[in-house]
């Protein structure tokens, strides 16, 4: 075990502040050194803090679904000249809802023709809609993670660590991405990576939910 | 047939060839079912190994742990397989091998353990958190994911594969989709219609030949993307990196900026095109390189 994965299984309880001395120092002299377990403690402390404030059960998003596919929808006719393979919004969110119940996900994989399963990249989404999309994903994801923190408890450490290490990588990139669009402007090729990180954390959550 | 008179036949046989370790059962079922039944094995540790053959019945062979229970039964409609823990929380490893026809449609969930499948040309969704993930003999349909072990597989005509950490490689198919977070995704092939590889961070390799009429695109926001195909590519070709440099082995051409920092992008065709090759990092290093002809497949 790397020092990083040794530190990764151990933050859990030193966030909870259930670490033995000796172990929590050496947590907290990792932390200042390394800056990946650092932005893993970011996010587990803010999905522990969320955890407080959680319902008991939680409905799955689909109407901010519904508003990301119909605000893609209104924006493929004017990209159709750049043959983008599309993302099927709708079919993903069917996949984002179904995988919180392992046993739907279950019939649906087994039911599911090929044709219809997303393989895409994200469509690039023009200057006035994106805003609008990223707060959608943004919220989206918020709903997922509420979902993935209740069950969060239940993982095996190792699995934890396995999930926040990625989505830590994700928040990463979803923060680059973000930051550049911010000082360029609309930019279609940066959305598309944008949506591709916004879909890769939906996906890891929506796995980590159904676990 | 049989399959239409749905004659089930299951039985315990509790004599093995080997003694099995102590504390340890061993198990066997048996059962006549269609040719394309849909199967599903369920079993969270040890290991899973499924393999295709040209009889009508599945047969389930195993070691499980003790006080582990084996729930086994269906029909031609379907047939369901796996270990029920003494206690969830238990982590003794059970091991299944299953016979299953060779066009069935099976689907393996684990936790953290590995699965194998071996000749099954129906269908075949395997899921895993932990475990290994290794698919040989090209499932006509394939969905393959772990969160932290690796996935191998021969695509068929459809794959589709995922991860969080764990390393991907996956050969041949016509329509392939391959995404991770962090893990390494390679991907050798030269006869598919349509492939995307897709990370956060991980590399992502290409190794192969890009066919007239087919469609590759590559990814990535930070991981290194490499594209190795025989000198004589034919495709037009597009790569749009932010922060990411271009090794270019097909031409003169480098990076250009695109107007309103968008980034910059390299589009030539190379050959007389006919293909489509389509890159994007975000900050990801991109690789065009000629494949030395002992690596070209
Ligand atoms: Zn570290």
């Amino acid at each position: 075990m790397s020092d990083c994965e040794r530190i990764g299984v151990l933050l859990d309880d030193y966030l909870s502040g259930t670490l033995r001395a000796g172990d929590r120092t050496e947590v907290e002299r990792h932390l200042e050194a390394c800056p990946t377990c650092a932005r893993e403690a970011e996010t587990l402390r803010r999905l522990l803090a969320d955890a407080r404030a959680l319902p008991r059960s939680i409905a799955p998003p689909r109407d901010l679904w519904r508003g990301i596919d119909a605000r893609l929808e209104e924006e493929r006719p004017a990209r159709s000249g750049r043959r983008f393979i599309r993302v099927r919004p709708r079919l993903l969110a069917a996949a984002a809802v179904v995988l919180v119940a392992v046993t739907a996900a279950v019939a649906v994989q087994l039911a599911r023709p090929p044709a219809q399963a997303p393989l895409a990249g994200g469509p690039a989404v023009t200057a006035p809609r994106y805003a609008a999309v990223a707060a959608d994903y943004a919220a989206a994801v918020r709903e997922l993670e509420a979902s993935f923190v209740q069950r969060y408890d239940r993982l095996p450490p190792e699995t934890r660590a396995v999930v926040s290490r990625n989505l830590a990588v994700i928040d990463t990139a979803i923060a680059e991405a973000r930051a550049a669009l911010a000082a360029a402007g609309p930019n279609p090729d940066l959305e598309t990576l944008l949506w591709a990180s916004y879909r890769a954390k939906l996906d890891l959550l929506g796995r980590a939910t159904k676990l | 047939m049989l399959r239409i008179s749905l004659i089930t036949v299951s039985y315990a046989v509790l004599v093995g060839l080997a003694p099995p370790a102590a504390g340890q059962q061993r198990v066997e079922r048996r059962l006549t079912v269609g040719e394309r039944t849909p199967i599903r094995v369920h079993n969270l540790t040890g290991s899973t190994t499924v393999r295709g053959w040209a009889h009508d019945s599945v047969v389930l062979t195993g070691t499980l742990p003790a006080g582990a229970t084996l729930y086994f039964g269906g029909s031609a409609g379907g047939v369901k397989g796996g270990v029920e823990l003494a206690d969830p929380a238990d982590t003794m490893p059970a091991h299944l091998e299953l016979r299953v026809p060779r066009g069935a449609r099976v689907w393996i969930k684990s936790a953290s353990g590995d699965i194998t499948v071996e000749g099954v040309s129906g269908g075949l969704d395997v899921y895993t958190v932990s475990g290994r993930v290794s698919v040989r003999g090209a499932a006509a349909e394939l969905t393959a994911e772990s969160m932290d072990g690796a996935v191998t597989v021969e695509a068929g005509r459809w794959a589709r594969v995922k991860t969080a950490s764990g390393a991907i490689a996956v050969t041949g198919g016509e329509d392939v989709g391959v995404a991770t977070v962090t893990g390494a995704v390679t991907y050798a092939a030269d006869a598919f219609r349509r492939a995307r590889l897709e990370s956060v961070s991980g590399d992502l390799t290409f190794r192969g030949a890009v066919p007239r009429g087919s469609r590759l695109e590559l990814e990535s926001h930070g991981g290194q993307v490499t594209v190795e195909v025989p000198a004589a590519l034919s495709a037009e070709i597009a790569i749009t990196t932010f922060q990411g440099e271009v090794h270019n082995a097909f031409g003169s051409q480098s990076l250009r900026p695109l107007p309103d920092q968008r980034g910059r992008a390299l589009e030539f065709t190379a050959g007389t095109g006919g293909a489509d090759l389509i890159v994007r990092t975000f900050k990801g290093d991109v690789r065009l390189l000629r494949a030395s002809a002992k690596t070209t497949r």
